[in-house]
């Protein structure tokens, strides 16, 4: 019988340090978000832009580049890792699978825009308030948050295989286990006086650290 | 659970992007299967083993 160290080459494909496991995985993920990161902050920057009327600005071509970069480099780790892993074989499901992702990212991403608009404030207050925003705009956003999610979230877990579902409930449940130990703790504390009133949208990125932290954790142990 | 996921695969010279290609499934569960870190469900089982045309306790065995 074979053995598998006998073969030239498997012993690459079986290297499962920590090492090489966060090299499959980071380069292309960094890559992704490095690329995203540009995108959508050139996306930002020129839109605040447009709303202070400073179109003709060095900045809105500044905010161009930037954005037609992180597209660039967006596309290419897409076209390279289309399940953003290195060495994955590409099928119809993984290519379904990483658009999912791509659209899920990106979708997140755009409504984050929703309140990068800026105000006497300045932006960094206005991303990070909990200041009234237009109705129209609230609601409107709401709501294509409401109707997109659950469906690319259905998309997406339809979509990986088995490993990949094992992992994001793992992290979804360290999400879950993270919310009902703080925010319970969180309210008394408030209710007791010594802590702030809790905010849903602290927890809300709590909840995704966490979840994160967890997948990534296991992925890499 | 043990399996002799890796030795099928490397009497076949598959590398694990191959052999994940042929069960559609990603590289890293081909992996995790290997190493016993995942067990495949059912379904999976099935079509590791109509892939090498064995039976699965052939290949995966709880009491090694």
């Amino acid at each position: 019988m074979t053995n598998s160290d006998d073969i030239p080459g498997m012993a690459e494909d079986d290297d499962n340090s920590l090492g090489a496991r966060f090299r499959r995985f980071a380069v292309p993920v960094l890559s992704f978000a490095a690329g995203l990161t540009l995108l959508l902050s050139g996306m930002a920057w020129g839109a605040i832009q447009v709303a202070k009327d400073n179109i003709a600005s060095i900045d809105v071509a500044g905010a161009m580049i930037v954005g037609l970069i992180g597209g660039a480099i967006v596309v290419a780790t897409f076209r390279k890792w289309p399940t953003l892993t290195q060495g994955d074989p590409v099928t119809p499901r993984t290519r379904r699978y990483g658009w999912a992702m791509v659209a899920l990212i990106a979708f997140s991403m755009l409504i984050t825009l929703v309140f990068a608009r800026p105000s006497g404030g300045g932006l960094a207050n206005d991303l990070y308030s909990n200041g009234p925003l237009p109705t129209d705009l609230a609601v409107g956003a709401a709501l294509l948050w409401l109707v997109s999610m659950p469906l690319l979230a259905a998309i997406t877990r339809r979509n990986m295989d088995e490993v990949e579902r094992d992992l994001l409930i793992f992290g979804e449940s360290a999400g879950f286990r993270f919310f009902t130990t703080v925010a319970p703790a969180w309210w008394l504390g408030y209710r007791g006086g010594v802590l702030p009133q809790p905010d849903v949208m602290i927890l809300f990125v709590g909840v995704l650290i966490a979840s994160f932290i967890a997948n990534m954790a296991r992925r890499l142990t | 659970m043990k399996n002799r996921l890796k030795v099928l695969r490397a009497e076949r010279d598959w590398s694990q992007a191959e052999l994940a290609g042929r069960l559609d499934v990603s590289r890293q569960a081909v992996n995790a299967i290997e190493t016993g870190k995942h067990d495949p469900s059912l379904p999976l089982a099935f079509r590791i083993a109509r892939l090498f045309d064995m039976r699965i306790e052939e290949i995966f065995d709880d009491e090694l």
